[in-house]
């Protein structure tokens, strides 16, 4: 080892990795979705790369070549699914943690752009799961962007320009497919890694935030090499196993190859999105704005600016009475949005 | 481990099944029908076999075309699937069972044909994605020309990079021989369809003399007739001696081949009681061979069926493009 | 002297400062407006208009909604491609003819015509309109878009943007 760092000319930068120190509970069974979301993260972006070499982006080769990746190509369904489960789990995984984040008040100074850079990764998901759903080409995914596509283009004054900017034109087609697929594969994850360095730059400097009760285990610390990083191998192991064999076990759906001229096929949303979805179906024609545009955009307003709206010292929840009861009914409308939603979509007779 | 530890896991083991639960594919049309293949252990040796018990029925309603304009039929599906093979089974209402297919009739003076034709089903795979087959079905590979009605209608892909695998049940042609034409469909061309035989042989031979006035061959002697009294190309001799023959006889006039090669892949086991058919075709998932779909029951496929009822190929009832999938 | 070697060094420290600045902005316009512009000017374009021939308008059955498919060929980027679809026709008398587009005001689905109850119907989320598409039940607020229409050698052309 020694003589191997000797060689590579890295023992100034082992001595440094070495010595550097974590707190105790940087992951522990009680603080782990961070950590978490990085091993989800790792496994996206490993299957998501290696889906690459399989796919060309154009319609119709796209979906034939999903389908060749998918069934012709050892492990190509376990490749799929992990990716597949992978962001679905990311996502929920990604909400609990900033759940937590708001219930112990790590947002709260000094660590407000610690928040700030966690929210703009929220933020990002939505674009890169819009970008990757057209990538198979199949019914679902093209009616799905049929359907975005019309919400986004009916934001007033821009709505239209947006749309042509997205899709480079005004068609679903070759030139859509090849944009969503760069930005896909290059410069959404490119700015996810820039916010998350940033997220992780603000976390070393300002440290992670002190438990609710005190219990004076905040000075230990263990070291980031080999003990952290072996808790994280560890943390990626059970997750890689887990999600290989469920893509095993239940492969990544594929649906019909994109037909664009098909008129009975009906897209559902997906559960992240029924709640957005359903607020645009409550405000109809000249009001469609307060759904798509007004009430998600001042929701992010309130989530960015949170730190430093509520800028009192107290951190327990039942000192933060009005912002925790605030994000309660926010949380209740918001759920029972998606319930009515998933009844209109899922349960109810389309006939 | 501690309290904390498996409370942990346990919310883990949650997120995980959420993550299932909420990632899969629950977002499918509605329209379209599935025929889901029952993996059983040892396959159905016949129509009474208790493997089919284990496939759900699925009543797959067929539209007729042309002749059949305004009238609906419907065709019970199942399919189950071994290690290494896949059975369907089709069970439709049909009073008259039709195996004529033009037989010679003798009335003491002459032989003639028969009025009669015979009848069918067909079954068309993707052995190569054929655009919007998935969601059109066998419109797309129907082509009639502009102001030609449908007897001239082609039946074929557009690009010679789009393969379809065709099975196709003949009461009177195919199934005696215990077989249904292997068949596959390719672009279609100016002069004819896209039609053609799998690689191999088979098909029927037609029973008549050179100038086609009366049958050439009968059963040799010692042979039985085949199912629906069908005379084999196999067990047929030359007609030595036309005095033999009474008022009132009949002789096939298409004989079924014993297929060989490829065209043989598909075998079939039928029956015609009840006022119905029930038929069963059976196949190996992979057969090896570029002419045939190759099942992998990972897999979903698209296919779409046709019947005839006594009919030519215009007339026919025609199913809406289906789902076949396997269960674990 | 020492305070005036501070100072010094501070506006040498100002200096060095806008002076990376000033190539910074510099590297960024350079690079980054023809980037820019080669990844937005897609979306500048104006939306393109097309006269879509449907035969002969006297073969429309007055009384009837029928409806019309077509097919011509849109340029997509580098790609051509045929661009399918269909328009509802309403047919009164001879000569009175109305072109609904079959594009569902909510959110882009395609409408269909039911004959049995005189509506068209998107089967996405269950939007109705009635014969003159005009937004009865379900989401949709805005009638279903008439379709500019004229009559050329008998013919009828449909004006389709894309």
């Amino acid at each position: 080892m020694d003589t191997l760092s000797e060689m590579l000319a890295l023992g100034d930068i082992m001595a440094r990795v070495k010595a550097l120190r974590v707190p105790a509970d940087a992951l522990t069974w009680h603080r782990f979705s961070g950590s978490l979301l990085l091993v989800l993260l790792v496994l996206l972006f490993l299957s998501g790369a290696f889906m690459a070499f399989y796919y060309s982006p154009a319609p119709g080769a796209a979906y034939d070549s999903v389908d060749y990746a998918l069934y012709s190509v050892p492990f190509g369904d376990v490749i799929k699914g992990v990716h597949h489960y992978g962001w679905n789990i990311f996502l929920i995984v990604l909400g609990l943690h900033l759940v937590r984040a708001f219930i112990v008040a790590a947002y709260k100074s000094p660590r407000q752009l610690i928040w700030v850079s966690g929210v703009l990764t929220l933020l990002l998901i939505p674009a890169l799961i819009i970008t990757g759903d057209l990538l198979p080409w199949d019914q679902n995914g093209f009616w799905t962007t049929q359907v975005r596509i019309s919400i986004i283009a009916s934001v007033p004054l821009v709505g239209d320009f947006m749309v042509r900017l997205i899709q480079g034109g005004p068609l679903t087609g070759i030139v859509a497919l090849t944009r969503f697929y760069v930005l896909h594969i290059l410069f959404l994850p490119a700015l996810l890694i820039i916010l998350i360095v940033i997220h992780f730059h603000f976390l070393k400097t300002r440290g992670l935030s002190e438990p609710l009760f005190k219990k004076g285990s905040q000075s230990k610390t263990i070291s980031f090499f080999p003990q952290l990083i072996n808790r994280w191998l560890l943390l990626f192991l059970a997750v890689t196993l887990v999600l290989g064999v469920l893509s095993w076990y239940w492969p990544a759906p594929l649906g019909d190859p994109a037909d664009p001229t098909d008129s009975t096929f009906v897209p559902r949303p997906e559960w992240w999105v029924l709640s957005l979805n359903q607020l645009v179906t409550i405000f109809k024609g000249s009001l469609t704005v307060i759904g798509s545009v007004i009430i998600p955009g001042g929701l992010v307003v309130l989530l960015l600016a949170l730190p430093f709206l509520d800028t009192s010292p107290d951190r327990h929840p039942a000192r933060r009475k009005k912002v925790v009861l605030t994000a309660i009914v926010v949380a209740i409308i918001l759920l029972g949005l998606s319930v009515m939603g998933y009844n209109e979509h899922f349960n109810g007779n389309v006939s | 481990m501690s309290r904390k530890a498996i409370l942990s896991i346990i919310i883990c083991l949650m997120l995980f099944g959420s993550g299932i639960f909420i990632g899969a594919d629950k977002v499918s049309a509605a329209a379209k029908q599935t025929v889901t293949a029952a993996k059983v252990k040892s396959a159905p040796t016949g129509l009474a076999d208790p493997a089919w018990q284990k496939a759900k029925a699925v009543e797959v309603p067929f539209e007729g075309k042309e002749k059949f304009a305004g009238q609906k039929t419907a065709v019970t599906t199942k399919a189950v699937y071994t290690g290494d093979g896949i059975y369907f089974k089709f069970d439709w209402k049909d009073p008259t069972k039709s195996v004529t297919k033009g037989a010679w009739k003798f009335d003491g003076q002459k032989w003639s044909h028969q009025k009669g034709n015979e009848d069918r089903i067909s079954l068309l795979f993707e052995i190569e994605r054929i655009d919007k087959f998935a969601t059109k079905g066998c419109a797309v590979v129907c082509h009639v020309p502009a102001g030609k009605t449908a007897k001239d209608g082609k039946f074929g892909t557009t690009s010679p990079a789009e393969k379809g695998d065709l099975w196709h049940w003949k009461a009177a042609r195919s199934d005696p021989a215990g077989f249904a034409d292997d068949t596959w469909l390719t672009q279609i061309s100016e002069e004819k369809g896209g039609r053609k035989s799998d690689a191999g042989k088979g098909g029927d031979q037609k029973n008549m003399t050179a100038d086609k006035s009366k049958p050439m061959y009968m059963p040799a002697p010692g042979k039985k007739l085949a199912a629906g009294n069908v005379l084999l190309v196999a067990h047929a001799v030359e007609i030595k001696d036309y005095t033999g023959f009474k008022a009132g006889d009949t002789v096939t006039y298409r004989m079924p081949k014993m297929p060989v090669g490829s065209r043989a892949d598909i075998k079939a086991i039928s029956r015609h009681t009840d006022g119905g058919w029930s038929v069963i075709l059976f196949r190996k998932l992979d057969t090896g061979h570029d002419d045939d779909v190759a099942f992998n029951p990972r897999k979903k496929y698209n296919f779409a069926m046709a019947l005839f009822d006594d009919s030519g190929d215009e007339d026919s009832y025609d199913s809406e493009v289906l789902t076949l999938q396997f269960s674990r | 002297m020492k305070r005036n070697g501070k100072a010094e060094s501070i506006s040498s420290d100002r200096r060095a400062f806008i002076k990376t600045a000033a190539l910074c902005g510099g590297a960024i316009s350079l690079a980054g407006i023809p980037l820019a512009g080669y990844f937005i000017s897609p979306a500048l374009k104006k939306g393109t208009g097309k006269w879509v021939d449907f035969g002969v308008a006297e073969d429309l059955t007055p009384g009837s909604i029928e409806m019309l498919s077509y097919e011509f060929m849109v340029k997509d980027g580098w790609q051509v491609l045929p661009q399918r679809g269909f328009v509802w026709a309403k047919t009164e008398a001879a000569g009175n003819i109305q072109i609904f587009s079959s594009t569902c005001t909510h959110l882009a689905c395609n409408v269909i015509w039911r004959e049995d109850e005189k509506i068209f119907e998107c089967p996405c989320h269950s939007g109705r309109f009635d014969i003159n598409g005009r937004p009865l039940a379900g989401p949709p607020t805005r009638p279903l878009s008439v379709l500019e229409h004229k009559i050329e050698d008998e013919n009828l052309l449909v004006y389709l943007t894309f």
